[in-house]
């Protein structure tokens, strides 16, 4: 099919995204990169739920180094207005670090209950390459760059711990799994969701540094949805 | 690995999902917000407010985020059960002496888990003295709070001016050469958020219509800020002479139109 008609019938599917009821059951040879002129433009979908997500986990800190810690199972479908994203992060307003330390130490991660040590936790979601990992980033870091699209396939530099989501405005997301854009396998809406039920694994790096003793957070699982 | 247990929190559901509001800088202004458990669970919830999200780095407006009050800000709900939260939205007293004409902030929808984690839950010193470094367990626990983020824009309307430029059309060859690539550059030089909508038509030398496209709705541009939109068109099929004209609006009374020329070379350049 050369990229004329390819992109014709993604402009037929275009016209469709009012009404569009399921991204995550997009059949990716449907879709195509070539409506990039969407990239800027949101269109309205019927929300009819959310994810759902594993309440907590409990595991025991015996050694340093990183292991993985357990999975968040997700369940359910987020389908509001796009483009949105699901992000992770901590919010640990107790932490203190150590008094008269020659470096901050961030609040990112577990933190121990006197406040005073932190473990960093990193999470694998199923759209990552297999091996990356992603830092989960707390509010109080300093100088945290939001996540923004890239339409172009440059790479993106931004702090926020993105699992998944949907921006026709990222290129990267509108090429699909190979990577390149105008392929057969791009997807239209910029689909970066896994069809659920999935798992988020979750793993702690827990350095000779930190204390033994118990930690505690909260991981915030929080939809960014359509400005 | 250790897993001592695993249970699954279910998110309730917010209505609606983003907040556009005229307010008023001498009163409070009143609103409410449904939430819903759709789930067979009971489940506790906490609304508080932050800052937007979205922003692009160094990019900074009005917050609103320390306006709001919430009746009831935590609460249970029951399976199947919905409530109706009301809002207050007092401005700072210094809003009624300044010039902006929006704020942004976010409410924040959590679902908290039955039973809370000691001292993730509070930043008062009480919880902090709770911490004893006797208290060697080497357990961890990490709660997963959903949280679902409402937009909120609120708006001044004795100050609110809509405008909108037009700032720039270009042309060029797009990623494939069978394809055109146009770029439509808009820059809010009002005091509100726009969401433009537009479209684009490719006019032979002639005056007969080649193409057209819609350029869809816009995010929203904040006041300041500028955004190109992309269009990608087929090339032409004939080399010649085309003018393309774009047309975008913002407002009923904000409707905006520019127009370029190009040329399509028999090599399938473009000028």
């Amino acid at each position: 099919m050369d990229i004329k008609t390819r992109l014709l019938r993604a402009l037929g599917a275009l016209a469709m995204t009012t009404t569009f009821l399921s991204p995550l059951t997009l059949d990716p040879s449907s879709a195509y990169a070539s409506v990039k002129q969407e990239v800027y433009v949101s269109g309205t979908v019927e929300s009819f739920g959310g994810y759902t997500f594993t309440e907590s986990l409990t595991f025991t800190v015996d050694k340093p180094g990183s292991r993985e810690i357990g999975a968040i199972t997700m369940e359910g479908v987020y389908n509001g207005e796009y483009p949105w994203i699901l992000r992770a992060y901590t919010d640990n307003f107790h932490y203190t670090g150590i008094g008269g330390a020659s470096r901050p130490a961030s609040a990112a991660g577990l933190v121990s209950k006197d406040g005073r040590f932190a473990i960093p936790l990193e999470v694998h979601s199923p759209l990552y390459d297999e091996g990356i990992w992603r830092r989960v980033p707390d509010l109080s870091d300093p100088d945290p760059i939001p996540y923004q699209p890239e339409p172009d396939l440059r790479p993106t530099v931004y702090t926020d711990c993105v699992l998944m989501g949907i921006d026709p405005r990222n290129g990267a997301w509108v090429a699909g799994p190979d990577g390149v854009l105008f392929t057969a396998d791009d997807s239209l809406l910029g689909d970066f969701t896994a069809k659920t039920p999935c798992e988020i694994l979750v793993r702690a790096n827990a350095d000779a540094a930190a204390a033994a003793g118990e930690y505690e957070t909260f991981l915030y699982l929080e939809i960014v949805p359509a400005p | 690995m250790t897993f001592l247990f695993l249970t699954t929190a279910l998110a309730v559901e917010v209505s609606p999902t983003r907040l556009e509001q005229a307010i008023s800088a001498d009163q409070p202004t009143l609103g409410t917000l449904e939430i819903s458990n759709p789930s067979s669970r009971a489940a506790r919830v906490q609304i508080q407010t932050g800052p937007y999200r979205y922003l692009e780095p160094k990019f900074r407006l009005p917050s609103a985020e320390d306006w709001f009050q919430f009746e009831p800000a935590a609460f249970s709900l029951a399976p199947g059960a919905s409530l109706t939260v009301s809002y207050t939205i007092t401005p700072a007293a210094n809003v009624r002496d300044d010039a902006a004409a929006e704020y942004l902030a976010a409410i924040l929808v959590d679902q908290l888990p039955e039973e809370p984690n000691v001292i993730a839950r509070s930043n008062s010193d009480e919880a902090i003295s709770q911490a004893s470094p006797q208290n060697v367990g080497g357990q961890a626990k990490v709660t997963f709070v959903p949280r679902f983020a409402v937009p909120v824009y609120l708006t001044l309307p004795e100050r609110e001016k809509k405008e909108l430029e037009l700032a720039g059309l270009t042309v060029r060859v797009g990623e494939s050469p069978d394809l055109l690539r146009f770029g439509v550059a808009l820059k809010n030089t009002g005091t509100v958020h726009l969401r433009p909508a537009g479209s684009l038509v490719i006019l032979s030398e002639a005056g007969t219509a080649v193409e057209s496209r819609t350029l869809g709705r816009s995010l929203p541009i904040l006041p300041g800020a500028t955004l190109e939109l992309p269009a990608l068109v087929p090339m032409p099929g004939s080399a010649g002479r085309y003018r393309a004209a774009v047309t975008v609006q913002a407002d009923e009374a904000l409707l905006l139109q520019k127009e370029i020329g190009f040329e399509v070379t028999p090599e399938g350049a473009v000028k």
